[in-house]
């Protein structure tokens, strides 16, 4: 118990040191967007310089000109008071409601997806592992590892054009079409799911490969352990020693890389979300990076890597649940 | 004596990538029921390789390429998985080389065993009844039985886990044990305790044993028969009596004989000159010739059989069957 509490103080402390390398790290972009409304108005020719000040900081509510320290701890201070400020892109709605809209999102596309190619990659691997010397598993071996090399932006960009271009089999962009109400009815969650698709599938086809592979290694080392004879020369069945001595063992490494793999994810939503106009916290990201929108930018930074800390917190705990040996008490 | 187990010319190869390597080969050798069966030989010789087959659990790349293992008319060697599945833990057992290593390592020693329950219902229709069994198993090999079922296989030392591996291959009582190496990791004192454990266990239940070792003390401590094999073959067959005493033994036999630190002889351990052939690289003839005082030209020709001699001693030497034969003459 202490060790979880411990183990949870350090991932707060990570997310706070990153937010705060993030937050000067983002002043140091050259050019922001208080800069270029300004030079914009100036360029008008209708307004005075002075004019043009006050007109973009009313605009944005942000005081570029205080000291950048008294910036930090005003943020930091609204912070912990639950405001992130308001967005420069989309002015007058806070941050917090533009990611806390944009989460659940990310959210559905990237469990959904891990899920599904977590099983059916460790099933695949397993299958290979057991046949590897037939040919289909050499066979499945090799589409594996060409999947697991092909980055998700150009599945993503095949898919696309391939299915939503030209056959219109799936939509182009957005959560959900906007002809149906929100809620729990079967169009909406139909809308939603059709719409989810293609994210999904682009993410299972880029990491299926990776699961299924770790998977073979993993099993085919568990088959040589001593344990496994030892199981069969008790008589137990083919069926138990698979699921309760070669998967129960195989599967640890694994458990260790989905925390690293949902952080691969979340950074890879990045692409997928805005290749697919898919209103995800990575497609807002990119939107806060291209407009120089640092409150937004800033957010989306915080939930991301807050996801990735607490993702390795919670896998820390799952593995600490499967093996013994790291069961600290 | 009724054979408890035959195994007729049996050889088990190992595909690798230097060609086949037949790790026992071409062994023929009955044991008796109720006998404590010593298997001795140099570390390579295919004794662990042998004892994997009675089981028909060759690890791969092997795979058996002649003969058979009869026993409660059916071969293993041949036999259906169902078959083996029903033999394997029920009535043969088998405590591993690192029997330390042969636990499931996320799982409780109660839940492992409770698998072993289940894989034979019918030898345990009254579950508690076969964990009052186990306790006892485990008081035997000095165990605590409610700390032990309820740990993980990494909270116990080496030494505790082989013991708990010996408690576990009796807990279906089997009739048959075949224990690989099961003292070579314990200090003195726990191979004392497992020897007497043994030995009382046997007594009393009646089980065949057979006990991979290279240590002749123990040898001479427990041993009804002793097998002796060298690179594949068994060389030599015969009573304990017979093995350590007989001068018609196998050289190789007299020499291991002398090599084993001074329990038995006057005279200081010497070692066997020479070492164990590469078994991918045979010469032809006796594969012990290289090394033996005794080798005549006969030897480095033509590979010898095992011949039985007159007083039951089983041996695979030329030199050793031509003196047997003129003393069968002059008698
Ligand atoms: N999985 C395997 N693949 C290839 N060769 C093997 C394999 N297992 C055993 N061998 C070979 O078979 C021969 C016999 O091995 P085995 O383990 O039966 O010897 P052993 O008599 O039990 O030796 P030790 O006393 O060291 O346990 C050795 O030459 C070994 O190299
Ligand atoms: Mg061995």
């Amino acid at each position: 118990m202490a060790y979880i509490a411990r183990r949870f103080g350090v991932s707060l402390f990570i997310i706070y040191v990153v937010i705060t390398i993030s937050f000067f790290l983002i002043r140091l972009m050259p050019g922001n967007a208080v800069d270029f409304l300004y030079f914009q108005l100036l360029a008008s020719h209708t307004v005075s310089p002075q004019q043009a000040l006050q007109q973009v900081q009313s605009l944005y509510g942000v005081n570029m000109k205080e000291p950048l320290l008294l910036q930090y701890v005003q943020y930091i201070w609204n912070m912990i008071h639950g405001s992130l400020g308001n967005s420069i892109l989309y002015p007058g709605t806070s941050v917090l409601h533009i990611l806390m809209n944009a989460l659940p999102w990310t959210i559905l596309i990237v469990s959904t997806s891990l899920i599904i190619s977590f099983f059916i990659g460790i099933s695949i691997g397993t299958l290979i592992a057991y046949f590897r010397k037939s040919k289909f598993a050499v066979l499945v071996s090799t589409i594996m590892t060409v999947l697991s090399a092909i980055p998700n932006y150009i599945v993503a960009i095949i898919l696309l054009y391939l299915l939503a271009d030209i056959h219109h089999i799936f939509p182009t962009g957005g959560a959900y079409s906007p002809e149906v109400a929100p809620g729990w009815n079967i169009p909406f969650l139909f809308s939603v799911a059709r719409h989810a698709a293609l994210p999904v599938i682009v993410f299972i086809i880029t990491q299926v490969g990776g699961w299924s592979l770790g998977m073979k290694s993993s099993v085919v080392s568990a088959l040589g352990e001593e344990y496994i004879t030892s199981a069969h020369s008790h008589g137990i069945g083919s069926r138990r020693i698979i699921q309760s001595y070669v998967g129960r063992n195989a599967i640890l490494p694994l458990v260790t890389s989905l925390g690293l793999s949902i952080g691969f994810m979340v950074g890879g939503s990045v692409f997928i979300e805005t290749l697919f106009n898919y209103p995800g916290i990575g497609f807002f990201l990119i939107t806060a990076v291209n407009g120089r929108d640092y409150p937004l930018m800033m957010g989306a930074f915080i939930i991301v890597t807050s996801a990735v800390v607490l993702a390795n917190f919670l896998t820390d705990l799952i593995n600490q649940r499967l093996d013994p040996r790291t069961m600290q008490k | 004596m009724e054979d408890f187990i035959h195994i007729k010319n049996l050889t088990v190869s190992f595909r690798t990538a230097r060609g086949l390597l037949r790790a026992v080969d071409q062994v023929t050798l009955r044991l008796r029921s109720g006998e404590i069966f010593a298997l001795v030989g140099e570390s390579g010789c295919g004794k662990s390789t042998l004892a994997y087959s009675l089981l028909n659990l060759i690890p791969e790349p092997g795979f058996f390429e002649t003969g058979g293992i009869v026993f409660q008319g059916i071969d293993i060697v041949q036999a259906k998985y169902r078959e083996l599945r029903n033999l394997r833990g029920k009535l043969i057992s088998m405590v591993f080389q690192a029997s330390m290593n042969s636990f499931n390592p996320v799982l409780r020693f109660k839940n492992q065993v409770d698998h072993i329950f289940d894989a034979h219902p019918e030898v345990w229709p009254k579950r508690s009844e076969g964990y009052a069994y186990f306790s006892e198993l485990l008081t035997l090999v000095r165990l605590s039985p409610d700390q032990v079922l309820k740990s993980f296989p990494h909270e116990l030392s080496g030494g505790m886990k082989q013991r708990v591996a010996i408690a576990i291959s009796l807990l279906l009582r089997p009739t048959m044990l075949i224990l690989d190496e099961p003292t070579t990791a314990l200090d003195v004192l726990n191979q004392r305790l497992v020897l007497d454990i043994l030995r009382d266990l046997h007594s009393r239940l009646g089980l065949t044993v057979v006990f991979v070792t290279h240590d002749l003390g123990v040898v001479a401590d427990i041993a009804d028969r002793v097998g002796v094999m060298y690179a594949g073959k068994l060389v030599d067959v015969g009573t304990l009596e017979q093995v350590f005493y007989d001068p018609a033994r196998h050289p190789y036999v007299t020499g291991l004989l002398h090599a084993a630190p001074s329990a038995f002889q006057a005279v200081r351990a010497r070692p066997i000159p020479g070492s164990v052939p590469n078994l991918l690289e045979l010469q032809p003839g006796c594969r012990f010739a290289p090394r033996c005082d005794l080798a005549e030209s006969m030897c480095r020709v033509s590979e010898p059989e095992l011949v039985v001699h007159s007083s039951g001693h089983v041996v695979s030497c030329h030199v050793m069957s031509r003196m047997e034969a003129k003393e069968v003459m002059v008698q």
